[in-house]
Order: structure tokens, then sequence, then C-alpha cells
């Protein structure tokens, strides 16, 4: 008899693996696969996009090359799969753009119809298998090759065969799980974790005209006054593809921050919560246009910016980015100006001689301790100064699809 | 009786230090007539600013002064806050 709760998985080996969903992982699968190679992706979620989904992350940033000014035509930095997930978003009506924020060209989506859109097109991909609600357990590795991975779903566990592997975790866990060699900033210096929420109901004049002012004056007022969490200074309102969408981005110091470890996160994940309904209840009562406000949605996951990052054959360094340096060859190009978030000091851009967009190598996603195992996405291999660009949903992408492509080519 | 020039500068110091101790990452020679929104300063900056110039100056400046234009250099948001 074969009980429901006790099938196996119908793949016991596969050309590419891919570990994590998010913007990476989606590139790099539908790559490997149009690139030939079977190729199965595991996403622990119930949704595909990582970041620009679960944590409601809402603009993909690094689509397009930096311009001095408006009357330069608009160029996407990499043309293949970056393109058209984003073109494709644009038809489902997901996002609306490109707009201008600043001196920065960026496209807001909505983080439901990017999943959508992801889900439609990986469907559509031959050679390619995605299992949602799976996770990379474990790794068996001979010397410099991984060979087969342990995947576990809903109390069950399976061994799959690896011909390469991917790592689009965003936090190296595939790596750390392999025992390759990966580096972490220290606590005091990660770029600081967020948690976004979606508020609708609103007024669509809540945040035009001086209204962000008075908003920062209310709150401001709210915590002196200890009305509010110290925590709600890290708040900050955007408009989202509709006018009468809102999305609120608090950033946490969660000191003592550690992103991989799961009693930090659940604080984080508890923190951002007791926060957004604590912040949404005062403005309700206290703001002009948000008597009628309501949390529409709070994410799968709080937004992690950086953590571990894997060690390649190379590494790319800040001041790669910031000279916008050239290799033969790029896998693909960064073009978003280092963007620190270390602390609450607020962004902190820093741009590229003469906007020049860098060359990321191919070295940059590949591990220097196993030959079979690829990297792309928030976690190449790179300097945290460097992630603070490459991590952008724009440049994962495009590390993602050439992360998929180079894994296709070593089929044995 | 209008402010000493002394008082003023005064202010404007304490301010300046504020903001790049604790709210922007400011080059070191930013001038008190400098653009603060070039330099970063959001709403978020902004809250955490409001904050300190509480503690500091022991006053709360009012919502109709916290605008844009009033905040848009270290010199007029110095304006704001009455002597001391
Ligand atoms: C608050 C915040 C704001 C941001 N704002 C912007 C912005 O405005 N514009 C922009 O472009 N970028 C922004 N970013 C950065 C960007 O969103 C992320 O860096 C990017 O989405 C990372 O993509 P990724 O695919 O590398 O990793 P992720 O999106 O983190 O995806 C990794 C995926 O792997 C899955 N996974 C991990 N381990 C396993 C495992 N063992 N088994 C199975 N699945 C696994 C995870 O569930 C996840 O879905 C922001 C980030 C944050 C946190």
């Amino acid at each position: 008899m074969n009980f429901p709760a006790t099938n196996a998985l119908h793949v016991k080996k596969t050309d590419v693996l891919v570990v994590g969903g998010g913007t990476a992982g989606i590139a790099a699968a539908v790559s490997a696969a149009r690139a030939g190679a079977r190729t199965l992706l595991v996403e622990r979620r119930n949704a595909l996009g990582g970041m620009a989904s679960n944590a409601l992350v809402h603009t993909l940033c690094g689509l397009y090359l930096l311009r001095n000014d408006d009357a330069q035509p608009l160029t996407y930095a990499n043309e293949g799969f970056p393109r058209e997930l984003a073109e494709r978003l644009i038809q489902a009506g997901g996002a609306s753009g490109p707009v201008r924020m600043g001196k920065l060209d960026v496209l807001p989506h909505q983080p439901a119809a990017l999943a959508a859109v992801a889900d439609d097109i990986t469907r559509r991909t031959p050679n390619l298998t995605v299992l949602l609600h799976t996770d990379l357990t474990g790794l068996i590795s001979g010397p410099g090759q991984i060979q087969a991975a342990h995947l576990q779903s809903r109390g069950h566990v399976f061994e799959v065969a690896v011909n390469s592997l991917i790592d689009a975790s965003g936090d190296a866990e595939a790596g750390a799980l392999a025992g390759a060699a990966f580096e972490c900033a220290p606590a005091d210096r990660l770029q600081r974790p967020a948690y976004i929420f979606g508020i609708g109901g609103a007024h669509e004049t809540a945040l035009a005209g001086d209204a962000r002012f008075r908003l920062a004056h209310l709150i401001s007022g709210a915590v002196a006054s200890s009305q509010l969490s110290a925590e709600a200074l890290g708040v900050a309102f955007r408009h989202g593809v509709s006018q009468n969408e809102i999305w609120a981005t608090i950033d946490l110091q969660a000191d003592p921050y550690d992103p991989c470890s799961p009693e930090c996160l659940t604080r984080v994940e508890a923190c951002g919560r007791r926060v957004s309904f604590e912040i949404i209840r005062y403005l309700r009562a206290h703001a002009e246009g948000f008597e009628k406000a309501r949390i529409t949605c709070t994410p799968a996951q709080a937004g992690i910016r950086e953590s571990r990052r894997l060690s390649g054959l190379a590494c790319l360094t800040e001041e790669d980015i910031l000279q916008g340096r050239q290799v033969e060859k790029p896998a693909a190009l960064a073009c978003w100006p280092l963007e620190l978030r270390e602390n609450s000091k607020g962004p902190r851009f820093r741009f590229p001689e003469e906007n020049r967009p860098v060359g990321i190598s191919l070295d940059c996603l590949r591990s220097r301790t196993f030959e079979n195992l690829f990297v792309a996405g928030r976690c190449i291999s790179c300097t945290h100064e460097a992630q603070a660009s490459i991590r952008v949903t724009g440049t994962c992408l495009a590390t993602g699809e050439a992360a998929g492509r180079a894994a296709a080519a070593i089929l044995r | 009786m209008a402010e000493i020039p002394d008082a003023i500068a005064k202010k404007e110091a304490k301010l300046l230090s504020i903001l790049s101790d604790d709210i922007l990452e400011l080059e070191p020679d930013f001038r008190t007539t400098d653009d603060l929104f070039e330099a970063g300063l959001d709403s978020m900056a902004i809250m955490r600013l409001l904050i300190h110039v509480e503690t500091a100056f022991g006053c709360r400046l009012p919502v109709s002064q916290v605008n844009r234009e009033n905040f848009s250099t270290v010199q007029k948001i110095a304006a704001l806050i009455p002597a001391e």
C-alpha cells in the first residue's frame, strides 16, 4: 500500500539543483533548464520571489544602467532574464514604471505579482521542476565535489543525486551545509534587517505634499512621550504600484544581531509585527488621511539584507564597484551604488566613477571549496561593502542567470 | 531682542554635531549652509533629529515648522530653535 503521507519524491537525480527560489534562484533555474540541464529548484516557503515577494520588498533596483540625467536613454544593465522578468511583470500589471527616484531608476512592483509571474515562467520552462515547501537540509560531498542533497518536506526526507548545485539561498545555506568556505561581517557591521508591511484604506493624499514631515513629527512625538516603541523611529512610508496602497518599512537595529540565528530571527519577526500594529493603531487615531487605514499584509518573513557570503575563486570589492572596473567576459553587470545600511544613520549612497557598471566575473559565482558549487544573488563572493551594491534584485537576477548557464555547462 | 551672533554660531555647531554624530554620514567639511536633503536627510532621519533636538535644546518644534524648506540646511533648522 502506498499511503500519501509516505510517498517518495519522483526525482532521484538531477543535473542542476538550485537551492532557494528568490530572484537569483528563479533566474538560475530557468537559465539552467533552458540551457538543456534537467533542473530542480527547491524553495522552503510557499511562493517564489524570496525577499522580493515573501519579505514584501516592492521595488526592483539595479535593472537599469545609471544615468547622469533624465535626457539620457534608459538601458537595461543586463538584457537577458532580468529584462524578461521586468517586462513580464509590467505586462501582467504587477509593476509600474520605471520611475526616477533622485538619481536612480527603479521599477516598483507588487510582491505577490512577482511570485505569480515566476510561477508562470517556471511552469512553462521545459526541463525544470519546482518544489515549494521543500528545504535543503544536508549535502553529501567527496573531495572537491558535491554529490547528493538531502531535501525535506512535510516529514519526508529525500536524497537527490546532483551534478552541480547553485546556492541561491541568500544566506549561503548550501555552502554552510556542505562545509564550503564562507565569510560573514561582524554583527555590528551587517546591513540591518527591516520589517515591511502593507497599508490599505488610507486617503490618497495621506503622503502628499509635506505629509511625510508631519508624520515624522507625529511619530517622533509619540516615541518621545512613550506612546510608541522606539523602534517606530525606523519607519518610512512609500506608495505602492497603486496610489491607494502604502508600504511601510521599519528598519530595525535588532541588537544583538545575527541573521542566521533562529533566536534572533524570532525576536526580529515578533518585534516587527508588534511595532507594525502599534504604528497603525496610532496613525488611525492621530494622522490625517489614516483614519480608516488598516494593515493589508504582513510579510512571510522579515527582510534580511546581508548574512553569509560564499567564498569564491574571486571576490568582488568595494573598489571594483566604485571604479566601475571591467573584467574580460563579465558574467553579469552590477550598476547599483553602494547603499550601506549598517546602522540607523540612514541610507548612504556611494556612486561609481562616471556611473560606470562593474563587471562581475564568473569566478565570483564559483565556490573555492567545491568545483561543482555555484552561487548567485545576495550571497555571492564579494566583500561586505560590495554586497551593499550587488544585493539588489536586478543584479541578483543577473548573477542567477549567469550561474544557471555555467552550472548547466559542466554536465558530465 | 535679536540673538547675538555668537549664540547662533554655538547653536548651529551643536546641531551640526548632532547631525553628524547620530543622524547622517556627513563629509568633514560639511557646512551649515549645505543642503541636508542632498546629504541624505529623509523623513526617518528627521524623526530622530526631532528627538535629539528636544533632548539637547529642551524644545519641541511645532508641526507647522517641520517642512522641506525649513529643514534644508543646518542654518535654517537652527533658526527655528529658540535662544537658550
Ligand atoms: C528591507 C529590504 C529592502 C530592500 N529593498 C530593495 C529594493 O528596494 N530594491 C531591490 O532591488 N532590492 C532591495 N533589497 C534587496 C533584495 O530584496 C534582496 O537582496 C534580494 O531579493 C535577494 O535575492 P536572492 O534571490 O539572492 O535571495 P532571497 O530573496 O533571500 O531568496 C532566497 C530564497 O532561498 C530560500 N531558501 C533559503 N535556504 C533554503 C533552503 N535550505 N532550502 C530551500 N530554500 C531555501 C528562501 O526561502 C528564499 O526564498 C531589499 C532587501 C531588504 C531586506
